[in-house]
């Protein structure tokens, strides 16, 4: 069974940039995205997915608060929180919360490692 | 030095710059996949008339940049410039040139430029909050495009007589493309009580070791 993955990202770019990346390590990955932490939720009523990675700094909400919304409505999908901005607040917070935390730009072996190659 | 800060105060904001941007260039140069040359910065204490002219001598004309507010211990807008004619070349940068499926038209140009700023400037400003150990609440970032006598504007808050800002410049360059970029902060020094404090407070430890 491929493995399923959703990107949320509201940047365009960022999802192409990671999709890409992904893709690489494993071309057989579905990947599907969502622009905004509303758009994840919404996709997720009528997707399965194995694996989300979240952006942080998004428009409306942050990708802690989702993530918080979906440790407790889908527990079983595995979060990662990539993000450029580093500050130690945020990582320990996710850390904290059971969300893996990746630094923008990804490195490929960190990709490999979330995706388990 | 400067009538805002002690001479070692002075240093210690161009050696957290210094990081900050060092990791903003370890980035860029993971995405690029090559070198990225970075020049020494410059800090100055300016008016806002004297920040104008420093642009204009200084940048080229016609330049596409994101710029990103950032408030807590100190607060301004930071900005990443480029000259407009190489938007092009950041796409390629952002997401490489081998055999994208997309159509690159303007809104991917605006979009690649917002996430080059995005991780340049968050990694920047997210590393020296780290290092002093002080949040920082960062908006999200916007693009937008101006000369170089607009962009005091563009980057100050207040705009009143009396307000003095920190300019910080520094300029690096993607040596195959040749692609220079410029990163600029500009902070006000006027509106920030807590900014002198914290390098206070930063260098006090390092005293007592």
């Amino acid at each position: 069974m491929p493995l399923k993955i959703l990107l949320v990202d509201d940047s365009k770019v960022s999802r192409l940039a990671l999709s890409k990346g992904l893709r690489k390590l494993d071309d057989s990955l579905e990947i599907c995205e969502a622009a905004s932490a509303d758009a994840a939720e919404l996709l997720l009523k009528e997707k399965t997915v194995d694996l989300a990675l979240i952006d942080y700094n998004m428009p409306d909400r942050n990708g802690l608060e989702l993530a918080e919304v979906l440790l407790t409505s889908y527990p079983d999908i595995k979060l990662t929180l990539v993000t450029a901005n580093i500050q130690d607040t945020i990582r320990d917070k996710a850390v904290s919360m059971g969300v893996d935390f990746i630094a923008k730009p990804a490195r490929p072996e960190e990709l490999a490692k979330v995706i388990g190659v | 030095m400067c009538d805002f800060l002690s001479e070692d105060e002075f240093d210690l904001v161009v050696e957290l710059m210094n990081i900050g941007v060092g990791k903003s260039a370890a980035s860029l140069s993971q995405i690029a996949n090559e070198e990225v040359i970075l020049n020494v910065p410059m800090l100055e204490f300016l008016s806002l008339e004297e920040a104008a002219r420093a642009f204009e001598d200084r940048l080229p004309n016609s330049l596409t940049g994101v710029r990103q507010s950032f408030s807590g211990f100190f607060s301004g807008k930071a900005a990443l410039l480029f000259p407009e004619s190489r938007s092009l070349d950041l796409v390629n940068v952002m997401l490489g040139e081998d055999g994208l499926d997309v159509e690159v038209d303007a809104e991917l140009e605006e979009e690649a430029l917002s996430e080059l700023g995005n991780i340049l400037l968050n990694n920047c400003l997210s590393t020296i909050s780290n290092m002093l150990d002080k949040p920082l609440n960062t908006l999200l970032p916007d693009t937008f495009h101006t000369n170089p006598s607009l962009l005091t504007d563009q980057l100050v808050t207040r705009n009143d007589s009396g307000t003095v800002i920190m300019l910080l410049k520094i300029d690096f360059t993607l040596k195959s493309r040749d692609l220079a970029g410029h990163l600029v902060f500009v902070i006000d020094l006027t509106e920030n009580g807590s900014f002198k404090s914290t390098l206070q407070d930063y260098l006090k430890g390092l005293e007592e070791g």
